[in-house]
């Protein structure tokens, strides 16, 4: 849209109350990158508990086993 | 009426998780491993807290079983390890208390009785707030108003990690965190599953070594943020 109507960016800011199409792109990637943290945050926790879910199977089965090979 | 429980025979069991806790958790053991069936959590601990607690399952090969996490989860990650074990194991009646000593095994019986006389699904020890020192007080004061905002659950002591519970309702439990957040979602889970619940006093022991662990204020904040987190992706 930008390419196609180069006043385009302009009219976009000046509709969200800011002066240029630079402060605008600005502003979204700001946001934009704040979601990303926010998503990345979400893929590290499920995997702390996905890592939490492997260690906790392994601690059970090991000392199942163990149980079971001394009787 | 309520019948005394032999605890090594029916069900009861121990669960204690233990991170570094090398200097304490054998004195520990020796004083339990006569009388309940224990499962040791040794949460990836950087010293002989496993070698420790191995070496105390040789002279109480049937009772006391050793688990461990090669990496460090958490106390909430090293609990829910020890009620699996513990369960796979038959229990039918599950206590966890800390690795560090802090407390009175005298009161395990206290917090047995409602249990197997049918008045609780789940025990919660509450500890005498005023002989915390203050940094203790405060954090933990804070986390039972912060635990009644978010989980609508109003306890004397909502971090206390001396409870008991019913084996068949553990399944029921449905906790995220692996750290100390994991103690408040146990309270929560009181709630949202209608289990009947009691408070039992419990004394505590403070130590050096203890105080440097368990809820304080840097704690307490952690776990707040959490619930916040938790509170807006629709967790509870």
């Amino acid at each position: 849209m930008v390419t196609i109507v180069p006043d385009f960016s302009a009219l976009l800011a000046q509709f969200f109350g800011l002066g240029r199409g630079i402060d605008l792109l600005i502003v979204f990637s700001i946001i934009g990158a704040y979601y990303l943290l926010f998503r990345l945050y979400l893929k590290i926790e499920k995997i702390q508990q996905d890592i939490t879910s492997l260690i906790t199977h392994l601690a059970i089965e090991e000392e199942v086993n163990e149980d079971i090979s001394k009787k | 009426m309520c019948h005394k429980v032999n605890q090594i025979m029916d069900g009861l069991f121990l669960v204690i998780p233990a991170f570094n806790e090398s200097s304490r958790l054998g004195n520990l053991l020796e004083k339990l491993a006569n009388k309940y069936n224990i499962v040791v959590v040794d949460d990836g601990s950087n010293d002989n807290t496993y070698e420790i607690a191995k070496s105390i399952k040789k002279k109480y090969p049937n009772n006391i079983f050793v688990c461990k996490h090669f990496l460090n989860r958490g106390v909430g990650a090293a609990t829910k390890t020890g009620m699996a074990d513990a369960i796979a194991h038959g229990a039918k009646y599950i206590i966890t208390i800390d690795g560090d000593g802090q407390h009175d095994i005298k009161d395990i019986d206290n917090i047995v009785r409602p249990l197997t006389c049918g008045v609780a699904d789940v025990v919660l020890g509450y500890r005498d707030f005023h002989i915390m020192p203050f940094s203790k007080k405060f954090a933990n004061k804070m986390m039972n108003i912060v635990t009644r905002i978010f989980y609508n659950v109003n306890v004397r002591d909502s971090q206390s990690g001396f409870r008991g519970y019913k084996s068949d309702i553990i399944p029921l439990l449905k906790i995220h965190s692996d750290r100390y957040g994991a103690i408040s979602e146990f309270t929560r889970e009181i709630k949202t599953n209608n289990l009947k619940f009691e408070e039992v006093e419990i004394q505590t022991i403070y130590t050096d070594e203890t105080q440097a662990k368990g809820t304080n204020f840097k704690v307490g904040l952690k776990i707040f943020f959490k619930m916040i987190s938790d509170f807006l992706r629709g967790k509870y």
